[in-house]
């Protein structure tokens, strides 16, 4: 028995050893492993262990604000509360919903918005409530200890000081598809982009560069501490030409109407001082999420607010044209004395042209005119010179091309010529056609952007601006001028524009002249000088002409637009106005008052200078 | 007085043979180091799992203080008596896996644990050694030529299949696979014929597909699964193993140095202080610092297969191996869980691995290693 069981002592023993192979086989396996693991792999599970720990966030930098010419802000970025939920509420916390709701005071709408909010399933943090006003912000604060997955949230977000601005600024929006292509970070929830105005034309100067943080987190994601931190570059503030109350007073002036558009342009910096046009939409609205609903409403407005007149807006000059084709004469050859007789209408073959004063006006010479717009003269010079060299002059003074102004979707009008008639009607002109393009209608289309720098160009001595909203931009530690096309010297002789010029100051000044009634009084101790026009939106009938229809009576969308450009001082003229009136029935009417009246605010704000007696008085 | 010089131990101090008497001190002294040495490390890698002595690696001194008075209990009972009582041990064990499921608390889903205030025990990690004994009881008073036969088999696969079951009922795949594996360990080491475990690696084949659809839990076959495909569940147990690979591959060479484990530090590694306390260890001390537990692990297992040799009876041969195998074994396969070699089944590491139940069972473990030591030549000898 001893002797089976030494035996069997001696199994347990040899397979004891085979157990002790296995051991070392098996360890062998781990450490084979551990060498895949640790040395081979080591590299790959260190950038992974190095991720795990790493969060980055991207610092989004502050954007630049868009000053007026004297510094004062019209849009800003500032930073707004929001209350934004962390995490999903458990069951506990789902049963004090009630309880919790109320402690925040809400209105019912909102309450049962937040009811919503809080029972969905949408990834958080949640936004709740946006730009917490500071009595509720403090109220919340009260109340943080009870509400630990709430979290106020600052968010940077673009504010623009008063609605008049909107035509200029524009907006900014959430980045489309194109933006992100320029900018991958464009992807930020938060992150916005200009979509219209200065906004989007200077968007890459006004962003700034953005920052990059890494944090290291741990497992739950909460942030122990910075790594590293490349700071984010503030963007340029804008400095605009743009005088903020002149704005302001331009927007107010117009709203007077249904629709109307008035810019106010230096005629040597070729700053834009002034750039109105109503109806217009309110930026700050934009900010919000805008409703399918309300943006339709915009878009289908027949005022077009989504529209900005005074350079989108394409409408005949009419009357305004005048001077330009006067300056077209005079290159022509024909000399100003020259005299026309006006019986109210002139006849060519079958056709008779009217003049807007239906008993005439007698002998013209191109002085009176302009100052008195007769337009039987003006039909008898273009049946002279024709079309060409009208054509010519309007380019040369700017019409017909894109101004250059730094703001988007400009227009660049038409001036037809034989060229483009030919090609689009496969016609000739005809001289009837030639004539009524000498008065600014036919197939002209001008923007009331182009009419002012072509006026600006008339009173500077023939150098054509490029206008521009933009002065200088604003970064930390310099300044930068922004660089338009430089202005054109115009190849017109000096005194063709005094011409032009005496005969502008008089269709104000003079009781005979077209805007008499919208003179600056003696007082102010400075004149206005301009044409005013009257542009057919309807053809009137013969009928209608021998029965003497009052302008009044006809529908609105059918009366005639109503256009005044100007300029003042008369003597020492700086800057111009443009102005249109949609079927404002007359310019003298209802455009060259609002011109008047925006001298008027010029000078009371200081950019004319006038007796500051008067000044005060008005 | 007389009482005490017959005591085992003061025997032991007097052997006969010089030359014995040299290899069976220095066997315990090297043996107390070892368990002294395991003790010190878990304490250690606890702590700096915590970046403290609080809170896992003071309780777990204190732990292995009372678990070392346990091991002073249990070798102040001669061996003799440990094999008289294997059969009731056992019973007792099997008592409490029954009772489990009606007096237990459970936690995630499984019932394993009896609470007592603050302390909780697991009924299956004792299990574990009390199946050694009864085995090795068996086994010892079976006729060497009789384990031989097939009849004599049925009562030793019994007394393994009932634990076996119970606990894979609570359910626990770990240690039921463990009580598996170590029952088979005490047959092989006894010597049944490599055929008798071949025709049981068929068994198995042929039953997987039962045991797949009765006796897992539904969480168990999913922890397979993910196992099998760790991208189909990157946030569950494939995130665990993730994070644990990233922690032991992120140590490299030299590891990243002692409490500077970011994956530790931050959070990342899932059930740091237990299952996965090898991951932690691996990322501080890189490459070299896991070959010294590999190593350890080894000389363990040298021990045992030493110390078995110098024993003169079929218990403590067999105890003392199946003991050294089921610590390698459980140790391989929590290493191959945490390296992402096999699936998390949750089988802690021995001696390292934070739990209270867990570190008594490997002490208690070692006493009776050492124990045999002690009794060696008492009247169990029968080799």
């Amino acid at each position: 028995m001893p002797l089976d069981h030494e035996q069997q002592g001696r199994t347990i023993n040899r397979r004891g050893l085979i157990v002790l192979g296995g051991t070392a086989v098996g360890l062998s396996v781990l450490g084979a492993r551990l060498f895949h693991l640790q040395i081979t792999e080591g590299r790959h599970y260190r950038t992974e262990a190095k991720r795990n720990q790493t969060d980055f966030e991207v610092l989004l930098p502050k954007r630049g604000a868009i000053l007026d010419a004297r510094g004062y802000k019209i849009a800003d970025s500032i930073a707004e509360y929001d209350l934004v939920l962390l995490e999903e509420f458990n069951d506990l916390e789902t049963a004090r919903l009630e309880e919790t709701l109320k402690q925040l005071n809400l209105d019912p709408e909102t309450e049962s918005l937040f009811t919503d909010r809080i029972l969905s399933r949408h990834q958080r943090p949640l936004p709740m409530l946006r730009n917490i006003s500071s009595e509720q912000l403090e109220r919340l604060e009260f109340h943080r200890p009870k509400l630990p997955k709430f979290s106020i949230r600052q968010q940077v977000r673009r504010q623009y000081y008063h609605p008049s601005y909107t035509p200029i600024t524009g907006y900014v929006g959430r980045a489309d598809k194109a933006d992100r292509a320029k900018t991958p970070h464009a992807l930020l929830e938060e992150f916005r982009v200009g979509k219209a105005g200065i906004e989007a034309q200077y968007e890459e100067a006004l962003q700034g560069k953005v920052g990059k943080q890494s944090l290291k987190v741990d497992v739950h994601g909460k942030r122990l501490q910075e790594i590293e931190r490349t700071n984010s570059q503030a963007g340029a503030n804008i400095q605009l030409h743009l005088h903020g109350d002149l704005q302001k007073y331009a927007m107010q002036r117009i709203a007077e109407h249904r629709s109307a558009t008035a810019v106010v342009l230096d005629a040597f910096s070729g700053g834009v001082v002034a750039l109105a046009s109503h109806p217009f939409y309110d930026a700050n609205e934009f900010k919000k999420s805008l409703s399918q609903k309300a943006w339709k409403a915009l878009q289908e407005d027949p005022l077009k607010p989504l529209v900005n007149k005074a350079i989108s807006g394409l409408y005949a000059p009419g009357s305004t044209f005048k001077p330009i084709v006067a300056l077209a004469a005079l290159r022509a050859g024909i000399q100003p004395e020259t005299r026309h007789f006006c019986g109210g209408h002139v006849t060519v073959g079958n056709a008779r042209f009217h003049c807007w004063k239906k008993h005439g006006h007698g002998h013209m010479d191109m002085h009176q005119a302009i100052a008195q717009s007769c337009d039987v003269w003006f039909y008898q010079t273009a049946r002279q010179i024709g079309i060409e060299a009208i054509a010519e002059m309007a380019r040369t003074l700017g019409l017909g091309n894109k101004s250059g102004l730094d703001l988007d979707n400009e227009k660049a009008g038409l001036v037809p010529d034989t060229a483009w008639k030919k090609q689009k009607f496969n016609e000739p002109f005809y001289p009837g056609e030639v004539m009524i393009h000498g008065i600014g209608q036919g197939f002209l289309l001008t923007t009331p952007l182009q009419l002012a720098r072509a006026y600006a160009s008339i009173i500077n001595g023939g150098i054509l601006p490029t206008p521009a909203l933009g002065h200088r931009l604003q970064y930390d530690k310099e300044n930068l001028n922004i660089q338009t096309a430089p202005a054109r010297q115009v190849n017109i002789p000096r005194s063709h524009f005094r011409i032009v010029r005496d005969a502008l100051i008089d269709a104000v000044n003079v009781p005979s002249g077209t805007a008499w009634r919208s003179r600056i009084g003696e007082d102010w101790g400075f004149d206005m000088a301009g044409k005013t026009g009257t542009t057919q939106v309807r053809r009137i009938s013969r009928s209608e002409r021998a029965a003497g229809i009052r302008k009044e009576d006809i529908d609105w969308h059918l009366r005639d637009h109503a256009l005044f450009t100007g300029f003042a001082p008369v003597h020492d003229p700086r800057y111009v106005v443009a102005v249109l009136v949609e079927h404002g029935v007359s310019g003298g009417r209802s455009a060259a008052p609002i011109a008047r009246d925006l001298f008027y605010r010029m000078a009371q704000i200081g950019m004319i200078a006038s007796s500051s007696l008067t000044a005060d008085k008005a | 007085m007389t009482r005490f010089a017959k005591h085992p131990f003061i025997r032991f101090l007097h052997l006969q043979s010089e030359q014995i008497r040299l290899m069976a001190t220095w066997g315990f002294v090297l043996g107390l180091l070892l368990l002294l040495t395991m003790i010190a490390l878990a304490v250690f890698i606890l702590y700096t799992a915590a970046s403290n002595m609080q809170p896992w690696a003071i309780a777990h001194l204190y732990r292995a203080l009372f678990g070392l008075g346990i091991v002073v209990f249990i070798l102040l009972v001669p061996l003799e008596t440990w094999l008289k009582a294997a059969y009731w041990l056992y019973g007792c064990n099997i008592l409490l896996l029954v009772l489990i499921p009606f007096f237990g608390s459970s936690n995630m889903g499984a019932q394993r644990w009896f609470t007592f205030g603050s302390l909780s025990l697991q009924p299956s990690e004792p299990m574990k050694i009390f199946i050694i004994l009864a085995l090795a009881r068996y086994f010892h008073l079976l006729h060497p030529k009789e384990v031989f036969s097939l009849p004599y088999l049925i009562a030793p696969v019994a007394i393994i299949a009932v634990p076996f079951v119970l606990i894979m009922r609570q359910p626990d795949l770990g240690t039921s696979l463990m009580i598996l594996f170590v029952g088979i360990m005490v047959f092989f080491l006894i010597g049944v014929r490599w055929q008798k475990f071949a025709s049981l690696i068929g068994i198995l084949i042929v039953s997987a597909p039962l045991v797949w659809n009765f006796l897992l839990h539904e969480f168990q076959r999913q922890r397979i699964t993910s196992f099998l495909n760790p991208e189909k569940d990157l946030l569950g147990a494939g995130y665990q193993l993730m994070q644990s690979k990233i922690a032991i591959g992120s140590g490299g060479l030299w590891g990243n140095g002692m409490l500077q484990g970011t994956q530790n530090l931050l959070g990342f590694i899932p059930a740091k202080h237990t299952d996965f306390i090898f991951s932690l260890h691996a990322e501080q001390f890189g490459f070299w610092g896991s070959m010294v537990i590999l190593l350890l692990l080894l000389v363990l297992m040298l021990y045992c297969i030493l110390t078995a040799s110098v024993m003169r009876s079929t218990f403590a041969r067999l105890m003392v191996l199946s003991i050294g195998s089921l610590w390698v074994i459980q140790s391989i396969v929590n290493l191959a869980m945490v390296m992402g070699l096999l699936p998390v089944v949750g089988i802690p590491l021995p001696f390292l691995s934070y739990g209270g139940t867990s570190l008594w069972t490997s002490m208690a473990a070692f006493g009776l290693i050492l124990n045999a030591y002690i009794h060696q030549y008492n009247s169990l000898r029968n080799g």
